[in-house]
């Protein structure tokens, strides 16, 4: 994926792909987090829930994103695998959600957005393959 | 709570995100076809729908994709009403969860059938799950487009995170979901 692709907006105040592979990085480490019981703030990056993107619109600053998605999985997964079966109906440090909850939760919230990124990906293309059109015309 | 509950409660979200985002557009706005003759939000909701109800039809005694299944045909526009359509969808959530309701976290390690390559049910329930989660978000998606700015936003509104976690309301699934179904 190119930082172009990845910076598209569809219009004006919407999420663009960027957006949605921080988003997803940053609820990775909320439910690690819920699942672990630490501290609030360990989070790299300064804000919360939807932080825009790009900051600089670069291959190293996005692969930079999906770096931290990567890490945010691997240690969710990890945090995950460490549960014990019988532990996972105890009580997360998330108010009234068991572990069991916050993680069948989490993995459905990943595919909500990987079905969004599916969706802005031939967007993107489109109206790409629009606008050269245009230009040609 | 079981493995059954924690996957009921997420459906009942997901159907919840996807009927707040419905009915948001107007019904002439459900055949729109994306860019490039992509899909509908009819089709997706015929989709969703066609894929629930082969899938848990019978859901532990024969296969999960249909002979009566006609999955291509979801893609192409059917021109219902929103009533019609609406009920398409109701029925196929209403064959899910009357086999959710009678399996238990006992029955999860048996194996059911999908285009007869065997899957052990939390499996199946998991995939399953998945593929509703991700068109939700394409449904969820367009429909946002289409209200623009009118959008009434399903869940935390922007820049309203920090005021959210200090009285946080719809923390569980199925708490989301009744908020979201009392609109």
């Amino acid at each position: 994926m190119t930082p172009a692709l990845a910076a598209w907006r569809p219009g004006v105040e919407r999420h663009n792909i960027w957006e949605l592979i921080v988003h997803a990085a940053y609820w990775k480490y909320v439910a690690w987090r819920r699942l672990t019981g630490a501290k609030r703030g360990s989070f790299p990056l300064a804000g919360s829930n939807f932080l825009a993107r790009p900051v600089e619109n670069t291959k190293a600053a996005l692969q930079a994103d999906l770096d931290l998605l990567d890490e945010m999985h691997r240690v969710l997964r990890e945090a995950a695998a460490a549960v014990p079966a019988g532990a996972l109906d105890l009580g997360s440090a998330q108010r009234g959600v068991t572990k069991r909850a916050l993680l069948t939760g989490v993995a459905a919230h990943d595919l909500y957005h990987a079905g969004q990124i599916q969706l802005l990906k031939r967007l993107e293309r489109t109206c790409r393959a629009e606008a050269r059109q245009r230009e040609g015309g | 709570m079981s493995v059954i509950q924690s996957l009921v409660d997420e459906y009942r979200r997901y159907k919840a995100l996807a009927e707040a985002a419905i009915a948001q557009v107007g019904d002439e706005e459900l055949g729109h076809a994306g860019h490039d003759g992509g899909n509908s939000i009819e089709m997706l909701i015929r989709h969703i729908a066609g894929n629930l109800k082969s899938r848990f039809t019978e859901f532990r005694t024969s296969d999960g994709e249909k002979p009566w299944r006609h999955r291509d045909d979801e893609f192409e526009s059917a021109g219902l009403s929103r009533t019609a359509l609406l009920q398409v969808w109701e029925e196929s959530w209403s064959v899910l969860f009357v086999e959710l309701e009678k399996l238990g976290d006992g029955d999860l390690s048996s194996t059911v059938t999908v285009r007869r390559q065997p899957l052990r049910i939390d499996e199946a329930l998991h995939r399953s799950l998945a593929h509703t989660a991700y068109h939700v978000g394409q449904i969820v998606f367009m429909a946002k487009a289409m209200r623009g700015g009118g959008w009434r936003t399903l869940s935390i509104p922007k820049g309203k995170s920090e005021e959210y976690n200090q009285k946080a309301t719809g923390e569980t699934a199925a708490a989301h979901a009744k908020k979201l179904m009392e609109r």
